[in-house]
């Protein structure tokens, strides 16, 4: 039985950021304007809202270990703190099934005054451990920073070796339904990083949840089959690991401009073989095939490439075709306004059956990539024949000589 | 709070968690303070722990910091300007004074800096925010036990002998202890968001402790004054802990009305200022 861990709906978080000039007195605001605008008084739009987190759907199952990747500043620090509970949403929202465990860095809680013993009872105890808990495994923790020696010694005088190893250790033995653990293990030497990723593979494997930011992108295709890409806040792609570290890795290819861009899905208008996309596709096995796009962006978009991609699937989701324009090398750009971008098949070479087509649009700016799909259009190839495989070539049969020619 | 996440019991009992733009119930914010008590035993051993650690006279700065203002003031208000003090020794009533008056003082500052002051935990972990301002409150007990521990000693030496009425010094203390942590706890939310909140305290408190029989006795006072003064909900703990310990007048019942019923609106304003503006703390310390 699978047994849902996190269902986030429309999960959304804004932030209001004053403007330079709200914030500093001497820029003409005299008294405090943040107050003056609290009490209404003032009403002018002295800063700006930025959407730190938009609309985010997602499913994540119990014992699941899913990676979650991004730039900085794409979001995904404030989902963390959403799940974790740090901070409220401000739309959507979130249900979050047993006890979560939040690491978002490293020795939480703890005071430089304090020494080893006591700040390990302090961080467990923020942590959501009990006294009895860390009691009970002291003496594991300790052992696991390998810092015995040090341990009744105050925390300030530390390596930051020393400090993350402890911090992580306490972390370690909370044992949560669900570890949520942020960008933390970068402290550490190679072979304290690779001591944690197994303990947290080791957690995965006794039926914990981990949701795990990393920018160690091999660690963490290491141990989580899934994976998020973020973008601008938006979850830009949930899938197979691998496929996300490519497209994120496509996705740092591109150069950050300080242009702000539309972030959103255009309209767009299907044609095939001059057809409006509502009227279902048939076909005959070798014909050719015309599919334009008109994408139409409203507002302000930078000019941007675009990967465009068109898959042709059969029913049972093999896929036939998958065309992508970036590997052949062909350069498409989307900015404002109408971009009409064709591709064309010359033979289709599909056996007779039912197919789907769609197209996927990714587009590469940094700043908000955005990856769309059209709609699934059936797409009907006629004809008699039954056949078990997918493609048909243009072929003949013939017989050149041979037994009872003449 | 469940037990413990690990092994068996994992896909029964699931805590369930709705995390929404809705505040949480008072019931369950309650609950969670409650399930919360081993991490208020620890914050107070950490705010007892850090605030002698490094130095060389350790504890005995509790005791110094009570006695050499008390002192102070009884060469200054005691032998040269000769206020009266209810027929007690001046130093004992000065001493007595500041001992619960820092109480309350001490409380109030600690409580309202505490949530500024434990900013970067705030915005990296969830654990029920009222425990900051609750611990690191609580811990002028400390202080305050040894400063009565010290009255006790003066007493002792000066020939004072505790009457029974000391059976009423918990109650008093629990009583400061609310108004004082009640207090705190709005000015801790309040400065999160607008640090003047924390900026304004000390003056308040300095303000107050004029506006309190703490040096003077309020037999000095004309009739307007000490009617003004009875809504000073400080009046009549003072008066009462002095009674319970020196044996001077007790305070009257009007005193006390008065001063319980404004203790109260304060200690409950406070509750819900925090309450209110504790909720989005993370996005604005």
């Amino acid at each position: 039985m699978t047994q849902t861990a996190i269902v986030a709906a429309g999960l959304s978080k804004r932030y209001y950021i004053p403007s330079p000039q709200a914030a500093d007195p001497s820029a003409g605001g005299g008294f405090d304007s943040p107050a003056r605008r609290r009490w209404g008084r003032h009403r002018a739009p002295s800063g700006t809202w930025i959407d730190a987190v938009s609309d985010l759907n997602f499913d994540i199952v119990a014992g699941e270990a899913v990676g979650l990747i991004g730039r900085n500043g794409a979001g995904k620090s404030t989902l963390l703190k959403l799940l974790s509970r740090v901070t409220r949403p401000t739309a959507g929202h979130a249900d979050v099934y047993g006890r979560v465990g939040a690491l978002l860095e490293v020795g939480t809680g703890f005071h430089p005054e304090l020494t080893g013993r006591e700040n390990t009872f302090l961080s467990g105890a923020i942590l959501g451990m009990s006294r009895r808990d860390i009691s009970t495994r002291f003496d594991e923790i300790v052992a696991f920073a390998e810092i015995a020696p040090f341990i009744d010694m105050p925390v300030k005088h530390y390596s930051s070796g020393m400090y993350a190893r402890l911090g992580f250790a306490v972390a370690a033995f909370l044992k949560p339904a669900i570890l949520i653990v942020d960008e933390i293990l970068a402290v550490g030497d190679l072979g304290f990083q690779a001591k944690c990723l197994a303990h947290m593979r080791g957690l995965s494997r006794d039926g914990t949840t981990v949701l795990f930011v990393s920018h160690n992108l091999l660690g963490m295709a290491d141990f989580c089959p899934r994976a998020m890409v973020m973008g601008a806040g938006c979850l830009v792609f949930d899938g197979p690991t691998t496929e996300a570290i490519g497209i994120y890795r496509r996705m740092l290819a591109v150069p950050r401009t300080a242009e702000t861009p539309v972030v959103g899905r255009p309209s767009h208008e299907l044609t095939i073989n001059g057809r409006p996309a509502e009227e279902p596709i048939e076909c005959q096995s070798n014909d050719a095939l015309h599919v334009e796009l008109v994408v139409d962006q409203p507002g302000y978009a930078p000019p941007a490439d675009v990967e465009l991609n068109l898959v042709i699937e059969t029913l049972d989701g093999r896929k036939a075709i998958h065309l992508r324009n970036d590997l052949d090398g062909t350069v498409l750009r989307l900015g404002s306004g109408r971009t009409t971008l064709t591709i064309d098949i010359d033979d289709l070479a599909l056996v007779p059956g039912t197919y789907t087509l769609w197209l996927r649009v990714v587009r590469l700016h940094v700043a908000s990539p955005v990856i769309w799909d059209t709609e699934r259009l059936p797409l009907v190839v006629v004809g008699d024949q039954r056949w078990e495989s997918i493609v048909q070539p243009r072929y003949r049969f013939g017989q050149l000589d041979g037994a009872d020619r003449d | 709070m469940p037990a413990d996440g690990t092994g068996a019991g994992r896909t029964t009992d699931l805590v369930h968690h709705r995390i929404s733009p809705d505040p949480l119930p008072l019931g369950v914010r309650l609950r969670e303070l409650f399930g919360a008590r081993d991490l208020f035993v620890i914050l107070l051993g950490r705010e007892l722990r850090v605030r002698y650690k490094q130095t060389a006279l350790g504890v005995i700065w509790i005791v110094l910091q009570p006695l050499v203002p008390a002192i102070i003031l009884a060469v200054v208000f005691g032998s040269f300007a000769r206020l009266p003090s209810a027929d007690a020794p001046y130093l004992l009533f000065a001493l007595s004074g500041l001992v619960l008056y820092g109480l309350f003082s001490s409380t109030v500052s600690r409580a309202g800096s505490s949530l500024i002051r434990d900013g970067g935990l705030i915005t990296k972990i969830y654990f029920p925010r009222a425990l900051l301002p609750l611990a690191s409150g609580a811990a002028g007990i400390v202080d305050f036990l040894v400063g009565l521990a010290v009255i006790l000693i003066l007493m002792v030496v000066l020939g004072y002998v505790p009457t029974a009425t000391v059976v009423a010094i918990p109650l008093i203390v629990a009583l400061t202890l609310a108004l004082a942590l009640g207090l705190g706890m709005a000015v801790s939310a309040l400065s999160a968001h607008y640090r003047d909140f924390g900026l304004v305290v000390p003056f308040v408190l300095q303000l107050l402790l004029y506006a309190s029989p703490v040096v003077y006795s309020m037999e000095i006072l004309p009739d307007t004054l000490a009617n003004l003064l009875a809504l000073n909900p400080l009046v009549p703990l003072l008066e009462a802990f002095r009674w319970s310990l020196l044996g001077t007048p007790a305070p009257t019942a009007d005193q006390i009305l008065l001063g319980s019923a404004s203790g109260l609106v304060m200690a409950t304003a406070g509750l819900l200022v925090f309450s209110r503006a504790s909720r989005d703390m993370a996005d604005v310390i």
